[in-house]
C-alpha cells in the first residue's frame, strides 16, 4: 500500500484501538495511523470542522470504524461519509464487536468496504487484522479531492 | 305525536334515527301507492260496469220510447181515417214523460235525458232532474254542453265522460231514438262514481300514514333501548380496541426496548473480553521476549535494562488494560442488574406528593449542591400519579444528570418546576449546564451510551432508567436541550386530585 495513505482508527475502546495498532504493525503496515475516540471526533475531522486536527485535501484516507461509539455511533458517520460526494471514495471498514447479521447487512447496503468482527478469541482477531493489512497492501485508496493514488 | 322528540333524544343515535324517519317516509308512500293502484283497478272495474249499466238502460229505453211511437203511429193512423189530428210523437212522450214523473233517476245524480234536435238548437223533452221547469234550457247544437245527446241526435250509440246540459262531467250512454228522431241519453255525474274512491284513498291513506307512524314510534320505544345497548356494547368494544392497540404497541416498544438492552450489552460485555482476551496474548508474548532476552547471550545489565523497558511499557500497559476491562465489566454486569432490579419490581400508582419526594431528594445531593455552590430553585410541584421508588429514581437521575453536567466556566443554575395541563402533570428540570448537540440527543436514553466517557465518571445508565421508568409509568419525556447552554428535560406523568390526598406522605 501506498505509505502516503493515512489510515484514521475511530474506536472509542483505547484497549482495542492498542491492539489494532500493534497487530497492523507486526503484519508490516508502517503507514501513519490517526485515531479518534468518537463519531463526533472522526466526523469533525473529515468534514473538517474542526481547526486542530482537519483532512487535508488531496492526500489519501482509509477509515477504520466502530460502530458502538459516544455520541455519534459508527454506522451514522458510515451514512454521512458515503452521502458525501468527496469522502465515499473513500474505503471503509467496520470493526465491531457484533456480527448480527442485520448491522452487517445495513453497513453493506450503506456501502462500507469491508466488515471485521473483533473475536475474542485473540488468533482470530489477529488473522483478521493480517487480512485487513493484505488488504491494505493491494488495495488502490483514491485520494481524497484530487487524482487517484495507486 | 312526539316523533320529534323522539328522534332528539341522543345526539349520537341522530343518525340511526334520521335513517328510520326516512324508512317509515318510504313505508308511508309505498303503502299509498299500493292503495293507489288497488282503487285505481277498483274505480275502472266500476267504470266499466256503471257504463254496461248506463248503456243498457239507455238501450232500452230507446227501444221502448220506439214500441210506444209505434203503438201511437197506429193510433194516429186509424184516428186519421176518421178524420182527426193525432200527434203520435207528442203522445209517445207524454206517456214516457208520465211514466218520468213518478221516477226519481237512478242514484243521486243519475237520469235520463230525452232530447230533439230543432234547427241549431237541443231541445229537451223531458223534466229532469236538475231543473225546476219542464224543460230545462234549449243547448246550441254547436256548444260544448250536452255532448252526449249531440252525438245521440247525430244518430250514434255509446257510452263517454263528457259535458252534460248543466256543465257537468257525467258518464253517458247516448242511444237515438229512430221513430221519433230523439236522442236518449242515461248520465250519472262522474263525481258520484269518484266520491267512494275518493274517500276510500283518503282513508286508507290518513289510516296508513297513521299506522306508520305509530309503528315508527312503537319502534323507537321498543329499539331505541336495544340501539342505546349496543351503541354502548360497541363503545366499550372500540375502548377494549384501543386499550389493546395501545397495550400491544407498548408491548412492542417494550421488546424492541428489550432487543436493543441485550443487543447493546452483548457487545458491550464482550468490548472488555476482547480486550482481555487480546493483552493477555500480548503478555505472553512479552514473556516471550523476556525468555528470549534471559536466553541471549547479552551482559547481564543489558538483560536487566531490556526487561525492565519491556515490563515498564509492553507489560505494564497489558495488565492496566486486562484489569481496567475487568473493572469495565463489573460496572456493567452491575447496572445491568440494577436496571433489571428496577425494571421488575412491582409498580404501586399512587398519588404522590412531589414537593415532599423532590425535597427528600434533593437532601441526599445536599452537601455536593452547597459545596459546588449550585443555585437550585424548586417551584411548587403539582401531584402526580405514580410509583414512589420509579419517580423517585427517575428525577434523582434527572437532578444528578444536572449537577454532574453543569459547565464548570459558570455558576450553576438549576431550576425543577411543575404545572397540570389537562389531565396532565408535567414536570421540567432546567439546568445552564454543557448542554447535548442537537446530533446527540437520540443516543442519551440508551443504556451504556455516555457521550463524554473521559470527562467524567459514570456508569452509562442514568437515562436508560429514567427511559424505563417513564415507559412503565406510561410517562412522557421531552428533551430540549443547546450545546453550551444547558437542557431541559420535562417529564410528562398523569396527574392526580391534589386536594383529596394531601395527608397521603
Amino acid at each position: 500500500m501506498n505509505k502516503e495513505v493515512v489510515i484514521l482508527i475511530a474506536e472509542d475502546d483505547e484497549g482495542h484501538a492498542g491492539l489494532i495498532r500493534k497487530n497492523l504493525k507486526r503484519s508490516g503496515i508502517v503507514n501513519e495511523m490517526l485515531f479518534f475516540k468518537d463519531g463526533q471526533e472522526i466526523l469533525n475531522f473529515l468534514f473538517k470542522t474542526e481547526k486542530e486536527r482537519q483532512r487535508i485535501d488531496g492526500s489519501s484516507y482509509i477509515l477504520l470504524l466502530d460502530i458502538r461509539m459516544p455520541k455519534i455511533d459508527g454506522v451514522e458517520v458510515l451514512e454521512r461519509v458515503k452521502a458525501d460526494p468527496i469522502l465515499r471514495k473513500m474505503p471503509v471498514m467496520m470493526i465491531t464487536t457484533t456480527d448480527d447479521p442485520r448491522e452487517v447487512e445495513r453497513c453493506h447496503e450503506l456501502g462500507c468496504n469491508n466488515y471485521i468482527t473483533k473475536p475474542i478469541a485473540y488468533e482470530d482477531f489477529v488473522n483478521a487484522i493480517r487480512q485487513l493489512g493484505l488488504f491494505l497492501a493491494v488495495v488502490v485508496v483514491p485520494a481524497l479531492n484530487g487524482e487517484e493514488k495507486g | 305525536m312526539n316523533l320529534l322528540a323522539t328522534f332528539k333524544r341522543s345526539g349520537s343515535t341522530a343518525s340511526a334515527r334520521k335513517s328510520f324517519l326516512h324508512l317509515s317516509l318510504i313505508m308511508i308512500l309505498a303503502c299509498t301507492i299500493v292503495m293507489g293502484i288497488i282503487t285505481m283497478v277498483l274505480y275502472n272495474y266500476e267504470l266499466d260496469q256503471r257504463k254496461e249499466m248506463l248503456q243498457v238502460t239507455a238501450q232500452s229505453q230507446a227501444r221502448l220510447l220506439e214500441s210506444i211511437a209505434n203503438k201511437e203511429i197506429e193510433i194516429a193512423v186509424s184516428m186519421a181515417r176518421g178524420g182527426q189530428y193525432y200527434d203520435h210523437a207528442q203522445a209517445a212522450i207524454d206517456q214516457i214523460a208520465d211514466a218520468h214523473e213518478r221516477y226519481e233517476g237512478f242514484g243521486n245524480t243519475g237520469e235520463f235525458t230525452l232530447a230533439r234536435r230543432e234547427a241549431d238548437q237541443i231541445i229537451f223533452v223531458l223534466r229532469h232532474r236538475y231543473e225546476d221547469v219542464l224543460h230545462p234550457e234549449p243547448v246550441d247544437f254547436s256548444s260544448d254542453l250536452a255532448e252526449p245527446m249531440r252525438l245521440a241526435l247525430q244518430g250514434l250509440s255509446g257510452t263517454m265522460v263528457g259535458l252534460d246540459y248543466r256543465g257537468e262531467t257525467v258518464l253517458a250512454a247516448y242511444e237515438p231514438v229512430d221513430v221519433l228522431d230523439l236522442g236518449i241519453v242515461a248520465k250519472m255525474d262522474l263525481s258520484e262514481i269518484r266520491a267512494p274512491f275518493i274517500k276510500a284513498v283518503l282513508v286508507g291513506a290518513t289510516a296508513a300514514l297513521f299506522v306508520v307512524l305509530l309503528g315508527t314510534r312503537l319502534f323507537f320505544k321498543i329499539g331505541n333501548p336495544i340501539i342505546e345497548k349496543l351503541e354502548a356494547y360497541s363503545s366499550e368494544l372500540e375502548r377494549e380496541v384501543e386499550l389493546r392497540k395501545d397495550l400491544n404497541i407498548k408491548l412492542q416498544s417494550n421488546n424492541k426496548e428489550l432487543e436493543r438492552i441485550v443487543y447493546v450489552s452483548s457487545h458491550d460485555l464482550r468490548s472488555p473480553l476482547v480486550n482481555i482476551d487480546g493483552y493477555s496474548r500480548e503478555l505472553e508474548r512479552s514473556i516471550e521476549e523476556i525468555a528470549g532476552i534471559v536466553s541471549s547471550d547479552r551482559t547481564p545489565e543489558e538483560t536487566v535494562k531490556d526487561i525492565a523497558y519491556l515490563l515498564n511499557s509492553d507489560v505494564y500497559e497489558a495488565l492496566h488494560f486486562i484489569r481496567t476491562s475487568a473493572g469495565k465489566m463489573d460496572v456493567l454486569l452491575t447496572g445491568l442488574l440494577k436496571l433489571s432490579r428496577l425494571g421488575r419490581s412491582a409498580l404501586s400508582i399512587i398519588p404522590l406528593d412531589m414537593n415532599q419526594l423532590i425535597r427528600k431528594s434533593l437532601d441526599a445531593s445536599d452537601y455536593q449542591i452547597k459545596e459546588a455552590g449550585i443555585a437550585i430553585e424548586i417551584g411548587d410541584l403539582p401531584f402526580c400519579m405514580g410509583d414512589r421508588v420509579q419517580v423517585d429514581q427517575l428525577f434523582s437521575n434527572l437532578l444528578d444528570n444536572a449537577i454532574n453536567y453543569l459547565d464548570k466556566g459558570r455558576p450553576g443554575k438549576i431550576s425543577l418546576k411543575g404545572r397540570v395541563e389537562g389531565n396532565k402533570s408535567i414536570y421540567c428540570v432546567t439546568d445552564n449546564g454543557i448542554g447535548i448537540a442537537p446530533d446527540h440527543i437520540k443516543n442519551i436514553f440508551e443504556i451504556f451510551h455516555r457521550l463524554n466517557p473521559s470527562d467524567s465518571e459514570g456508569e452509562g445508565l442514568g437515562l436508560a432508567i429514567v427511559q424505563q421508568a417513564i415507559s412503565k409509568l406510561s410517562g412522557k419525556i421531552i428533551v430540549e436541550s443547546e450545546l453550551g447552554v444547558g437542557s431541559s428535560f420535562c417529564v410528562i406523568l398523569p396527574t392526580a386530585e391534589q386536594d383529596d390526598n394531601r395527608g397521603e406522605s
